[in-house]
């Protein structure tokens, strides 16, 4: 049931540019050939379907489309000096597809992981309703529109637009940003360890964001009743507000600066975080407006800034 | 009933502390064994009375006395289990007792099938493999002994629905059990 | 023979109802001259009693005591204990095998670390006899005990992820070093100071993550590569 369109070229490429006058190709160094092959599968699912995909290298495009179909293109590339042995490689990299009770699974796989030769780059379609988890060892994953579960990279930005979540949803790198836009979660955890998260537009309950050498910037309205925690080690913590919902505000860095533009009505009798025994620029805490919103903002040696949009 | 219970809440609203923790006391024993039961794990269950007990906190500000401080407390609590087991179940790739799964017909054995004196261990790891709609009313109704009509107030359906649901519970659970 | 029609009848027999002669009873009445004759309703009558009989003798779980000190503690302070800060043992995938030996470890280290609470580096004049030094070290053995768990795994499936994002893992496993070292640096200076005991767990629990995470994609690649290398077997046949 398969249908894989199957075509093969060869394209020579070079490392770098000849000089006037160079050597041949075969003497320059890195000359490499690459293969590729098109894989295409249509499925669909269901009201309420579950979408996974597990991939090794390769960067993810998955969109949200109207109606039940599920569309799969992927594009296996390996590159080889011999364009044999790439062919050879290519064959061996396998694209499954597993479809059982309105879930659908794709996951690429190879007989050696460690020394997997290409990548599989995936432009997919899904119902808005669907629940998408991604999982990826390497590559972006850029999802617009869809209902996300988790989506997990280790060196790939992700990128999130005009995407829901119900309970529990994640979005995580190792190395690379993680940026939303016009969000839509009851609970949502975004981390990555280098590099920034950036949250712009989105409306939820919960939200915590951390980066351990990235900064991490929320852009947007707060929500009432909202949980922000916006964490990191040594980058900054930027809070870029507009509209006027209040709130109930911890903001600590432990050598950075604190600092807000919103007047803040302090609490507390001045044992802010630091055991100074008294407000210090290192420490804010204490509620503006009707403090609905519960904020907790944190930085190791970075700055926190709460500032008007 | 309800006149102590409105001022139990007002109590807590109020911040006082000792109020809250009566609340805490009357309710997490059962509480607690119920969620251990849905979720199938001690640690979860902690974790998931805890942020229960924290939403109870912030949301006592609106209850207004329609049902008993005590099914306000329940159903908010089968609500946070039920969306935890929600969000598990997507997660989990060869289910097979997934939320909408009928699943084929329980055979109707004409003799009794299951053993008169069910052991302990079995019968936990029986619910533990029910769905969550029909572990949700089994364990309200059979385990802590609500009654149809209390069961649906807690988990918001009708009493047809919670007497079907423990029926179904009732089916898979003997399945299972069966010597 | 209609016992399905009788489901909720059957039920409320199981629970008890008996038809007493008033009219609402009528169908259960019927349900009840139904029983004497189907073996298929009795059995079921049977087994149900037994089971709800069983249910109801369940013993109950007694929430530790612990609880109330984390409820307490998250009532008065909001931000105790971060909501998407998951145990350990049950954050883990659920290819239980694998995990099995690692949460033993955390639960053999003791989960005292719940107990922690936050400093709150009293006023002055509140600084009386023994100053209530903070506890991390019960949180940081969890989380030291994860960490060495995770590691081992993580060595031996040395074979199972390519060199490039071994490299990037290896990378951001130093970045986290050096925030944990950073804090632990901090926290000696200053071991009162509860943004320095958060920031140190926070790092912590990133490390945990990240090696979890590493693990499962490490799983995930063995588990592909199991059935690639079948399907290729396949293929070449």
């Amino acid at each position: 049931m398969m249908r894989a369109r199957v075509f093969v070229f060869v394209v020579a490429t070079l490392a770098g540019a000849l000089p006037a006058g160079a050597q041949t190709p075969s003497t320059q160094p890195g000359a490499t050939t690459e293969v590729s092959e098109r894989f295409s599968r249509s499925s669909h699912l269901d009201a309420n379907g579950a979408f996974d995909l597990i991939n090794l290298h390769g960067n993810i495009v998955i969109t949200a489309g109207s109606g039940r179909d599920v569309t799969i293109e992927a594009v296996k590339r390996v590159q080889r000096p011999n364009p044999n042995a790439a062919r050879a490689l290519l064959q061996t990299i396998d694209i499954q597809v597993v479809e059982e009770a309105n879930r659908i699974e794709v996951r690429t796989s190879y007989p050696r992981p460690r020394n997997f030769p290409g990548s599989v780059d995936f432009t997919i379609t899904v119902p808005a309703d669907a629940t998408v988890s991604v999982r990826a060892t390497g590559g972006g994953i850029r999802a617009t529109g869809i209902r996300v579960e988790a989506l997990r990279t280790v060196a790939g930005d992700i990128d999130l637009v005009d995407a829901s979540a119900d309970q529990f949803a994640t979005a995580s790198a190792v190395s690379g940003n993680v940026t939303v836009r016009g969000l839509k979660a009851s609970a949502i955890q975004l981390t990555t360890v280098s590099g920034n998260v950036r949250v712009d537009n989105s409306r939820g309950a919960r939200l915590m964001a951390r980066a351990v050498s990235g900064d991490v910037e929320y852009a947007g309205e707060l929500s009432r009743s909202g949980r922000y925690e916006l964490v990191s080690h040594s980058g900054d913590v930027r809070l870029l507000l507009s509209g006027a919902t209040g709130f109930d505000v911890q903001a600590n860095s432990f050598s950075g600066t604190v600092q807000s533009d919103f007047p803040i009505t302090r609490r507390g009798r001045g044992g802010e975080g630091n055991g100074r025994g008294a407000a210090t620029p290192r420490a804010i805490r204490g509620a503006f407006g009707d403090a609905s919103a519960m904020l907790v903002l944190r930085a190791f040696s970075g700055n926190v800034s709460i500032t008007r949009r | 009933m309800r006149t102590a219970d409105l001022e139990l809440a007002a109590r807590c609203r109020a911040g006082d502390a000792d109020a809250f923790e009566e609340l805490y006391r009357q309710h997490a024993r059962r509480l607690f064994s119920l969620v251990v039961r849905m979720l199938g794990s001690g640690e979860d269950a902690e974790d998931l009375l805890q942020e229960v007990f924290l939403q109870a906190h912030r949301k006592l500000a609106g209850f207004r006395g329609e049902s008993t401080l005590g099914t306000w407390l329940y159903r908010l609590t089968m609500n946070h289990c039920l969306d935890h087991l929600r969000g598990r179940h997507a997660k989990m790739s060869r289910a097979t007792d997934s939320l909408d799964d009928e699943g084929t017909a329980e055979p109707m054995a004409p003799a009794p099938a299951v053993p008169p004196a069910i052991s302990r261990m079995d019968l936990e790891k029986a619910i533990d493999a029910l769905p969550p709609g029909a572990r949700a009313a089994f364990l309200l109704h059979d385990v802590e002994g609500f009654e149809h009509q209390e069961v649906a107030e807690i988990l918001g359906v009708s009493e047809g629905t919670s007497k079907s649901q423990v029926h179904k519970a009732r089916l898979k659970l003997r399945a299972m059990l069966r010597r | 023979m209609n016992c399905e029609t009788y489901e909720n009848q059957l039920g409320d027999y199981v629970d008890g109802a008996r038809a007493s002669g008033l009219p609402g009873d009528a169908r259960l009445a019927a349900f009840e001259r139904h029983l004497a004759g189907c073996a298929r309703c009795q059995a079921l009558v049977a087994d149900f009693t037994s089971i709800r009989g069983a249910a109801a003798r369940l013993e109950e779980h007694v929430p530790p005591p612990r609880l109330w000190t984390r409820v307490a503690a998250s009532i008065g302070e909001p931000q105790q204990r971060p909501w998407w800060r998951r145990p350990l043992a049950g954050a883990f995938p659920s290819w239980a095998p694998v995990a099995v030996a690692v949460s033993l470890a955390l639960l053999i280290a003791g989960a005292t670390w719940l107990a922690w609470t936050q400093e709150p580096a009293a006023a002055p004049h509140e600084a009386v006899g023994a100053p209530a030094e903070p506890d991390t070290a019960p949180a940081e053995e969890h989380y030291e005990a994860a960490i060495a768990g995770l590691e081992q795994l993580a060595a031996s499936q040395d074979a199972s992820l390519d060199a490039d994002t071994r490299a990037v893992l290896k990378q951001n496993l130093a970045v986290l070093d050096r925030a944990i070292s950073e804090s632990r640096a901090a926290l000696a200076d200053e071991p009162a100071d509860a943004l320095a005991q958060e920031s140190l767990l926070d790092a912590l629990d990133t490390k945990v993550t990240l090696l979890q995470d590493t693990v499962a994609l490490a799983a995930d690649a063995d588990a592909g590569s199991d059935d690639a290398a079948g399907a290729a077997k396949e293929l070449n046949q």
